[in-house]
């Protein structure tokens, strides 16, 4: 599964579990805004549903869902966390 | 015919030919799939002629300031057209103007004309007669190179709207380029016929970074030079990005953005051909839909990385998530309106708010190398970038031949809390015509105004403490002819900016640059080169704790001053000897010293009440003793640091020393301080009439009998008598035998 953290991003802690276990750990994780990109990673994952959490502890913010597509969008908007999920990749220009 | 279009023309009132002003009439359909934005705009620009006999005159143009009309008022009334409105300026403050464009209805075959006259709430009126260049608003000249991996057909997009099935029904048929685009948006795009190929097949290169891609620009664009801003773009078409997600990027963002760039910004970007995005890229009728849908994108991302040049942010920054703009991402747009919604109601346009702000925007927001990215203070600017857009008259640009030169400079690295000073140099650039110019160029006397863009990005007009009035120092600057050394053909003065009517400007380490605009006693308008300069970090804890008294009111006044004794300066003239001395060995403590000595070397008079009266009364005598040896080690310092930015601050303090060694009734020792400084200044290279001044100041000193000396104790420090021995030289008739001008003006470079 492709994981993309895209928006309102400032120089954050991300912690990201799936299936809870940590998979990504991240500091000053900043949104390039000519992009609306901060960090792209490639992750193996089992088959099927996901469930996975999202932690910024530097913005008190956390959600659990569930994902089983390929590519997942985190972005940070108005306060709160954003998911969007595509069968496709998200490309950026 | 339709009215909308640019225009452009001159000033025909108050002052005939002292103005120019490129004006854009939006009010109704202009051209094929292209909304009407019910706005009108303009920019002024200042015009200077320089008369030459028996020659035209030379003309040259320099940006002024922009404004827009907001919903204007059109009325059609027998073959006239009336447009009005009333005048929103983009910056600074301006009494209420209105404007009336009049013109007749436009006919087939005739360029129409129009008058636009402006008016000032008091009456005053400014008319300009203006001509229709054409039918969009501006023009941009775009270079694009090519990577040599993806040299290979299609390298530009050309794009078919009934190419694939997902479109919006009443979608009218086109065949769309990056220039159509832009047409459609308003802007005529030339996309200049030459394209480099950059060499990418070194077998260790694989993917391309921001600070590669910002050098190949560098490299590459062959319009990089040169004074910025200006209407001129360079794209690369190149293979892949260091994250391969990436489709294209406007690479060229400065370092607080988290980009390669250093300002001037949004002069170029990049296109990613290996990107998947465009695997089933062909040149020709797609066969397929993926292969029309490729082709799509690669318009799109041209377009939008173009976009993003002219300072636009993505939709979504706008607070505009669901906008059908070239702006936003189909996919994020899909993800709250549906699977394939964006191309099935994507109408291939830059949304309204886009639209104006490209056509009738702040010329510094809209124009490559202007305002940073990201600001503008416009619709486009993002909650809380406006403090970095440009005050008026930060992006002043020339167009056609400058007569004369303004050059900023000053040595290019200060150390923390020294005082920063910069030379303004005003330079003749005819080889035979005369310039008679004004030469009060501290930005005190209103004839030159200086920008200061700091480490965050905020340009700041610098505000002196004082305003002074006074009539104009005319100077004649002579040209120079090729066998001549360099000289009566310029005039400098060093001016100091490290403090103002806001505080201080360079307080924070990193790198600053400045510029100035000489607008003299108001019948031309100079800009200057863009002056990069550095502060660097305090070196040791001490000298950072100190920051916190330095930076106060009473050290900066000191400074502005050049040294004070007011009881009310006090702390900070103690604070600055303090400190004059703990860093001696410092180019620091050398200004520092210089300050204070300064305000040693005369007497200081003070305002006292005395019973009901108010009279001045000497507080402090001159300590011209202890002036000279506050500044030995400043003298030491200069001597050894050898470097001819500092030749003029060198210069002044051996002024001062001077000084102090006249009214000490020492002249030998005057001399042989001015012979050292002249010995100095040679070395570094300094001009020969500088050099000249010192050594008939030296022997004027030391030819003055004794009993005369005292005439040289006055409050005028030895730098303004310099000035004015400068002056008595130029009346004496040159010793050197002119050269015959010749008919023709040229301009030296």
């Amino acid at each position: 599964m492709r994981v993309d953290l895209q928006d309102g991003f400032n120089k954050d802690h991300v912690e990201l579990y799936i299936n809870g276990r940590k998979r990504i750990e991240a500091e000053g994780v900043t949104s390039r805004r000519q992009l609306g990109l901060a960090l792209s990673t490639e992750l193996e994952v089992p088959a099927g549903t996901l469930d996975v959490e999202i932690r910024i502890p530097t913005q008190n913010l956390s959600k659990t869902f569930s994902v089983d597509t390929p590519n997942l969008g985190i972005s940070i908007r108005n306060g709160e966390i954003e998911i969007i999920t595509s069968g496709k990749r998200f490309g950026y220009a | 015919m339709n009215i909308s279009g640019q225009y452009d023309g001159e000033m025909t009132a108050p002052t005939n030919g002292l103005g120019f002003l490129d004006l854009r009439i939006d009010v109704d359909k202009r051209y094929a799939n292209s909304p009407v934005m019910k706005r009108v705009s303009g920019d002024f620009y200042q015009v200077n002629k320089i008369n030459v006999p028996g020659s035209p005159p030379k003309v040259t143009r320099v940006y002024r300031e922009s404004w827009i009309v907001n919903e204007p008022k059109v009325k059609k009334l027998n073959g006239k057209i009336e447009i009005t409105g009333k005048v929103t300026f983009w910056k600074g403050i301006h009494p209420a103007n209105t404007l009336k464009i009049t013109m007749a209805e436009p006919q087939d075959g005739v360029t129409p004309t129009c008058i636009a006259t402006f008016t000032r709430a008091g009456g005053q009126s400014a008319v300009y007669n203006c001509t229709k260049k054409s039918d969009a608003f501006r023009t941009l000249n775009l270079e694009i190179d090519i990577c040599k991996s993806v040299n290979a057909d299609p390298l530009l997009p050309n794009w078919d709207t009934s190419a694939h099935p997902i479109k919006p029904a009443a979608l009218p048929q086109r065949v769309l380029t990056i220039e159509e685009a832009y047409r459609e948006a308003g802007v005529v795009v030339n996309i200049r016929q030459k394209h480099s190929v950059v060499d990418d097949s070194n077998p260790d290169f694989e993917t391309w970074s921001d600070a590669e891609l910002h050098n190949a620009m560098e490299t590459y664009f062959s319009q990089i030079a040169g004074p910025w801003p200006k209407w001129e773009m360079w794209g690369l078409l190149a293979g892949t990005y260091e994250d391969d997600s990436i489709g294209g990027i406007m690479f060229d963002i400065a370092a607080a953005f988290d980009g390669a760039g250093k300002a001037p910004e949004r002069q170029g970007f990049a296109v990613f051909r290996k990107h998947e995005w465009f695997n089933d890229l062909i040149q020709g009728q797609p066969a397929n839909d993926a292969q029309a849908a490729s082709m799509r994108q690669f318009l799109y991302t041209w377009v939008h990385e173009a976009g993003h040049a002219f300072n636009f942010l993505h939709s979504w920054d706008k607070n505009r998530p669901d906008a059908l703009s070239w702006m936003n991402y189909d996919w994020r747009y899909d993800s709250t309106n549906g699977p394939d919604s964006f191309w099935s109601h994507f109408e291939f346009r830059f949304d309204d708010e886009e639209l104006v702000h490209l056509r009738h925007g702040n010329r510094s927001a809209v124009i490559m190398g202007g305002d940073p990215w990201g600001s503008g203070g416009h619709l486009e600017a993002p909650p809380g970038a406006e403090h970095l857009a440009a005050p008026p008259g930060a992006m002043a640009s020339v167009e056609g031949e400058q007569p004369v030169e303004l050059l900023v400079r000053s040595k290019e690295f200060f150390e923390f809390m020294e005082p920063v000073s910069i030379e303004l140099r005003l330079r003749n650039l005819f080889t035979d015509l005369p310039v008679k110019l004004d030469t009060r160029l501290s930005p005190e006397y209103g004839g030159v105004v200086i920008y200061i863009r700091r480490p965050d990005g905020r340009i700041l007009e610098y505000s002196p403490v004082m305003c002074k009035l006074s009539p104009t120092h005319t100077k004649e600057l002579t040209p120079l002819a090729f066998d001549q050394q360099p000289g009566p053909d310029r005039y400098s003065e060093e001016v100091l900016i490290s403090y103002g009517r806001y505080g201080f400007y360079f307080d924070v380490p990193g790198e600053y640059h400045v510029r100035a605009l000489y607008q003299g006693a108001g019948d031309i308008l100079i800009p200057s080169n863009v002056h990069r300069l550095r502060v660097g970090t305090p070196m040791t804890r001490d000298l950072d704790l100190t920051a916190q008294d330095y930076f106060s009111y009473e050290v900066g006044m000191n400074i502005y001053l050049d040294g004070s004794r007011s009881q009310h300066l006090e702390k900070g003239f103690d604070l600055l000897r303090e400190m004059s001395e703990k860093h001696k060995k410092s180019l620091l403590g050398a200004k520092l010293s210089m300050t204070v000595a300064n305000g040693l070397t005369q007497p200081f008079f003070e305002v006292v009440k005395k019973d009901e009266y108010l009279k001045l009364s000497q507080a402090y005598k001159a300590e011209p003793r202890e002036a000279l040896k506050l500044t030995e080690a400043a003298v030491d310092l200069y001597r050894k640091t050898r470097e001819k930015s500092l030749n003029l601050s060198y210069r002044q303090l051996v002024s001062q020393r001077v000084d102090c060694l006249v009214a000490l009734e020492r002249p030998q020792a005057a001399v042989k301080e001015l012979d050292q400084l002249h010995k100095d200044l040679t070395r570094t290279g300094a001009n020969a009439p500088v050099l000249k001044q010192i050594s008939d100041l030296s022997d004027t000193i030391g030819a003055t009998p004794a009993h005369k000396i005292e005439q040289y104790h006055t409050r005028h420090r030895l730098w303004d008598r310099v000035r004015t021995h400068d002056q008595l030289a130029t009346k004496k008739p040159s010793k050197r035998p002119r050269k015959k001008s010749s008919k023709k003006t040229s301009r030296r470079r």
